[in-house]
């Protein structure tokens, strides 16, 4: 029905010469009116036909969607221009790229690339730290992105919430936190709790929180041994419950 | 934190806690002093042998397990210890060495510092935010500035060496730039309150004593220019040092203090220094100079007034003297030339040194505007400028350089007051230049006469192109009396008539001297070609403004062609007849005004090598007993002998007189008009204000006499065309009681150059009042066509014995075929009326919207604004029966008003008949619809 030719109102105005051949309403009509006129058993069919005049001038040139982290993806713990190496729980090694950890943590940055041992070490042993929960850091630190495994259990993200908050990678730390939320339930609650606050996430700690006090939730949640362990460790956070509860 | 209890079944309960299991009570101590013994091995430069993953994960575990404070107090504790040591070894540093030793440590603790905040980043980044402590780089800039720069032995050293350091610099040693540039980044680096209090403050201090000494110095002995060049390179040192070794922002501060201590507090005295001032400066065009005071005095509080005060006082003082000097008054021409070779020079340095400043350029012109105007002859003086000019000084010159000339004339003009008097001289000027055949370039006086136009207006101009129009016809009358007349006249001498319309000319009034027959033949010929011509004329011959070339032969037989004014061959005619005739003989004859015969006669007899008449006796001057001969012996080198009049090129006194006093009488009715024009706009205004205004208009062309204002006033009251007002005599109000004066008839209605007299201001005041007044209902019929098109026919909805009333034009339009769209526009919103009474709610109840509506009444309009179709007449006429045949029924069967629904509905088909030619027309399908549901209905 587009007989006009102009490229972006849909509307001709009073003075436009095309008014005569533009059919069509420009405004709401009484439903009274549609029902009494228009409506088949109190159905009211719409037939619409849409022309696009396609301008090749104005058409972009495709361009493919970026594609850089799947190229980093590849060199996760690839050898290939790797300059150190990561011992993690024990004995294995995993190849890495100083220039590209230095990129993305502050802390690689000031470890790989500082005036201490490490700069010169070729192998850095890592302590405290699980070899899955460090693939998946690497994973991180080179695409941007979670490892693509289906299956990450909430125990995984908890670690690894904790190990970007170790290596200062704070986009990681919330997209764990969002998992973690995720995964909140009256069992667990107390733990992801004691999580939040342990590793400074005041996000994740005050949706915790609010989860915490819903009446229904709240009953449950302090019979559980999560609660016993979060009122010995974070005897803070409990302060922060009462105050909560008291409004 | 005791009894974090092992953990039990959760797996991931168990890992969350394990840290916390393994810590025991002395975990937080011992981890501390690993990390206490680390920033020690850092500060000894033993940095490379540490672990940063060991070292960053066990302040981390502290930080996670609240050990954050103890982990903070204990880095402040051990860094203060650290910084202690070394101010002890800063201060130990001996002279010299000092500032190497503290800028070295400065360096290793920057750099200690830096590893220590990798290393405990964790904490910076958790602990510190939350427990709002200084961050660990600052809290390490702090204690360096707190133990190291405030330390009472290192303070005041650091001072004194920095300022000494600087102070040799001045005084032309070399010193290590480099060292100074670190040290005083570091003081930024402490914080701008460090710098500042610490070193720059102080620097002020000592630099503005150091220059009060020095400028104190310069003055004393050296002259103005030699002054400024050292101030210059002071100031540019100065510069060079901060852009060097300080910060930035101290530039501002430190030129402010040089420039306040060298220029500010000498700035009069330099301006004024005897043989090396400014004056000297300005007389010996001393760019360079001028320039660097211009530099410098305008980075100073009233440095530019200063200098241009001087300047313009400087001008005007020898304005004053050039244009007042009564020797340099003989010859206008070096007068003018003069005046802008002043102008050049003083333009050139203001272009070069003052860097086209405006406002010196205001002052400069300000200037020339005062001391041209002292001398009341300077318009006469560059009229006669430029009539030189465009008589032969600008012969073999370019174009360009004509303008170039005219536009440096212009300038002066426009420094006159009194334009009006130089109107009335370049008008002489022009007059004599034209008729005489004396220009040069006729292009470079339409040039003259367009550059005036723009500075004053049309009015300024209008006769002087006036002017050029009766030469320009004069021309192609003549060509035309020699084509027509060529036979009658046979070979009698040519004659070549100027015609000069009265006013455009400054002719005066003079009688007519005798002609010689052979000339007074043709003028008669001329007389009745021109008056055959042109009916309603008079000619009047102006002998006193003419030429003529005369073939003479003298005694041994030689021939000239002689040119001499129209007076002098009248005179020279005479001796065809004799040999000798006296003075009185001549005036009797030729009746030549006394002053212009002896004048004549003077240019024949007494310019030696154009003598063609011989005096009796020899002398220098003409009496009334001389007698005078035809100079037979006359030779010449030359075939043809130009004899000019003895002219007085300047004005005499009397005629100076003269004109002024016809100036005087030209402003009055200007002055007048301006009065009227003011009162028209202000109707009531107190005399001082009128004054002030009259002087404000007029300022472009003269500035005219208060008294002369105030007598014109009177006059107008006297005529009756102002009034005092009653009510307060005292102001002075004015009251105008003829508003309908149309000053612009006012002003040009003075063609003659007389003021107005009463009848004609009258006369002039009634037609202006007439032609302005047209009558308000005839503005309609001017309207274009066009705007009764189509288009605007759908806002046509009155009509009336005056015609169609235009919604859109707001006014009425004339009753034309348009006509009849206004009948149907009245039928259409009836139309609305009846189906809504009828209950069609189509129309009523979607509201079409306004565009709608019109567009369908434009549609049904156009459709009747044709030829109505036969078919359509017939569809009417059967409707009309329908409808007559239903009242008829009606009637008949007298049916209860319950019915009349039902009679109405009768109506309806027109009804129907029409909206669907209406939509029909305009495409609105989307009423098809409703339209059927109707019929069905």
């Amino acid at each position: 029905m587009a007989h006009h030719h102009h490229p972006r109102t849909m509307q001709t105005g009073k003075n436009n010469r095309l008014f005569w051949r533009f059919l069509g309403w420009y405004r709401f009509v009484k439903r009274s009116a549609v029902d009494s006129l228009h409506a088949i058993d109190g159905v009211v069919t719409f037939v619409f036909g849409l022309v696009i005049l396609r301008d090749d001038r104005h058409h972009p040139i495709a361009v493919p969607p970026p594609n850089l982290g799947g190229h980093l993806a590849a060199m996760v713990g690839s050898a290939d221009g790797s300059d150190v190496s990561f011992s993690v729980g024990g004995e294995t090694l995993i190849r890495a790229h100083r220039a590209v950890l230095a990129a993305r943590s502050p802390v690689f940055r000031a470890e790989l690339l500082g005036s201490m041992a490490e700069a010169t070490m070729p192998c850095v042993t890592l302590h405290d730290i699980e070899l899955a929960t460090f693939r998946a850091l690497l994973h991180f630190v080179y695409t941007d992105a979670l490892p693509p495994r289906d299956i990450l259990s909430p125990s995984f993200f908890k670690k690894l919430f904790a190990a970007a908050d170790r290596f200062a990678l704070d986009r990681l730390k919330l997209m764990c936190a969002q998992k973690l939320w995720e995964s909140v339930t009256v069992e667990t609650v107390a733990e992801t709790l004691a999580c939040a606050e342990m590793h400074s996430c005041p996000d994740l700690k005050s949706r915790c929180l609010d989860f915490f006090v819903e009446e229904n939730n709240f009953r449950k949640v302090v019979v559980t041994g999560g609660y016993l362990r979060l009122m010995q460790g974070f005897p803070s956070v409990i302060d922060e419950i009462k105050a909560r509860l008291e409004i | 934190m005791s009894g974090g209890g092992p953990p039990k079944k959760r797996n991931f309960k168990i890992e969350l806690f394990k840290h916390r299991v393994e810590l025991d009570p002395k975990y937080a101590e011992r981890t501390w002093k690993v990390l206490e013994h680390a920033i020690h091995e850092i500060y000894n430069h033993n940095a490379s042998g540490l672990s940063f993953e060991e070292l960053y994960r066990s302040a981390y575990n502290m930080v996670l397990h609240k050990y954050g404070e103890k982990l903070y107090d204990g880095l402040e504790r051990t860094m203060t210890w650290r910084l202690k040591e070394i101010s002890k070894s800063i201060e130990a540093a001996q002279g010299g060495l000092f500032l190497e030793e503290l800028n070295a440590k400065w360096m290793d603790h920057n750099k200690a510092l830096q590893m220590i905040r990798d290393i405990l980043m964790y904490m910076d980044r958790t602990y510190v935010p939350q427990s709002r402590r200084t961050p660990v780089h600052e809290l390490g800039l702090n204690l360096w500035r707190d133990h190291i720069i405030h330390s009472p032995m290192i303070h005041s050293r650091l001072l004194d060496t920095l300022l000494d350091l600087i102070h040799r610099e001045r005084m032309g040693e070399m010193i290590n730039r480099g060292l100074m540039r670190s040290i005083t980044k570091m003081l930024m680096d402490l914080g701008a309150a460090v710098y500042q209090d610490d070193f720059e403050k102080p620097f002020l201090d000592v630099t503005a004593s150091f220059y009060s000494g020095e400028s104190q110095e310069f003055i004393e002995c050296c002259d103005c220019g030699n002054y400024l060049k050292k101030s210059e390179r002071r100031l540019n040192e100065e510069m060079e040092r901060v852009s060097h070794y300080l910060d930035a922002g101290t530039e501002a501060k430190i030129t402010s203090v040089v420039e306040k201590e060298m220029i500010a507090n000498h700035m009069h005295r330099l301006v004024h220094m005897e043989n090396s001032g400014l004056v000297n400066m300005l007389v010996d065009d001393k760019y360079d100079d001028l320039a660097r005071m211009y530099n410098l005095f305008r980075r100073v509080f009233d440095g530019l007034s200063t200098i241009r005060d001087v300047m313009t006082s400087y001008l005007r003082e020898t304005g004053k003297q050039l244009v007042t000097d009564p020797e340099r008054l003989k010859d206008p021409v070096e007068f003018v030339q003069r005046l802008l070779n002043e102008k050049d020079k003083h333009d050139k340095i203001i272009n070069v040194a003052f860097g086209n400043d405006k406002t010196f350029q205001n002052a400069l012109n300000s200037s020339f505007e005062y001391f041209i105007n002292l001398n009341n002859r300077s318009p006469e003086f560059i009229s006669l400028y430029v009539d030189d000019k465009l008589r032969k000084g600008l012969k073999g010159a370019t174009e360009e350089d004509v303008e170039v000339i005219l536009d440096k004339v212009m300038m002066l003009f426009r420094y006159l007051q009194e334009k009006d008097v130089f109107e009335k001289y370049y008008k002489q000027h022009l007059a004599k230049r034209l008729l005489s055949g004396k220009t040069v370039s006729d292009d470079a006086e339409r040039s003259m006469i367009v550059k005036l136009k723009t500075e004053c207006g049309y009015q300024f101009t209008s006769k002087l192109e006036g002017m050029f129009t009766d030469m320009k016809t004069s021309q192609d009358t003549m060509i035309d009396f020699y084509a027509k007349k060529s036979e009658e006249l046979g070979d009698g001498p040519t004659l070549d008539v100027h015609i000069l319309t009265t006013g455009s000319w400054p002719t005066q009034p003079c009688p007519p001297c005798n002609l010689p027959t052979e000339i007074l033949a043709i003028c008669d010929k001329f007389r009745t070609y021109y008056l055959g011509t042109h009916s309603g004329r008079r000619l009047t011959w102006q002998t006193n403004m003419g030429t003529a070339d005369i073939k003479a032969t003298f005694g041994k037989g030689q021939k000239h062609e002689l040119n001499v004014s129209t007076y002098q061959m009248c005179v020279l005619m005479l001796f065809n007849s004799t040999d000798g005739l006296t003075y009185k003989d001549i005036e009797q004859d030729t009746a030549i005004p006394a002053s212009d015969l002896k004048r004549c006669l003077q240019s024949l007899a007494c310019v030696k090598g154009k003598n063609v008449l011989r005096k009796e006796p020899m002398s220098k001057d003409i009496s009334e007993d001389d007698t005078f001969y035809f100079n037979d012996k006359f030779t010449s080198k030359l075939v043809k002998v130009k004899i000019g009049t003895v002219v007085a090129q300047k004005e005499s006194e009397p005629e100076k007189q003269e004109t002024r006093q016809r100036v005087e009488e030209d402003r009055k009715p200007q002055i007048e008009a301006a009065i009227v024009r003011i009162m028209k706009s202000r109707r009531v205004l107190d005399h001082n204000s009128i004054v002030a205004e009259v002087t404000k208009q007029l300022q472009a062309r003269f500035m005219p006499n208060p008294v002369v204002i105030k007598k014109r006033i009177e006059s107008l009251i006297e005529r009756e065309f102002l009034e005092r007002d009653k009510a307060d005599r005292k102001e002075r109000g004015m009251r105008l009681i003829r508003h309908h004066i149309c000053p612009d008839r006012f002003e040009s209605g003075n063609r003659d150059m007389e003021p107005p007299t009463q009848a004609q201001l009258e006369a002039e005041v009634e037609g202006n009042y007439c032609r302005s007044r047209v009558p308000e209902g005839r503005r309609a019929f001017a309207m274009k066509r066009h705007l009764y098109t189509y288009a605007h026919a759908s806002n046509m909805i009155v009509q009336n014995r005056f015609g169609v009333w235009s919604h859109r034009d707001q006014g009425y339009i004339r009753r034309t075929r348009y006509f009849k769209f206004v009948k149907i526009g009245w039928g259409l919103s009836r139309l609305r009326r009846v189906c809504q009474q009828h209950g069609v709610f189509a129309w009523y109840q979607c509201t079409p919207r306004r565009e709608e509506l019109e567009a369908a009444e434009a549609g049904v309009r156009r459709l009747f604004s044709r030829h109505t179709p036969a078919w359509m007449k017939k569809q009417k006429r059967l409707q009309r029966r329908e409808r007559e045949r239903d009242e008829r029924r009606l009637n008949k069967q007298k049916r209860p008003l319950a019915l009349k629904q039902q009679q109405l509905k009768a109506q309806a088909p027109m009804t129907r008949a029409v909206l669907l030619f209406a939509y029909v027309y305009a495409c609105v399908v989307k009423l098809c619809c409703y339209l059927r549901r109707i019929i069905r209905a």
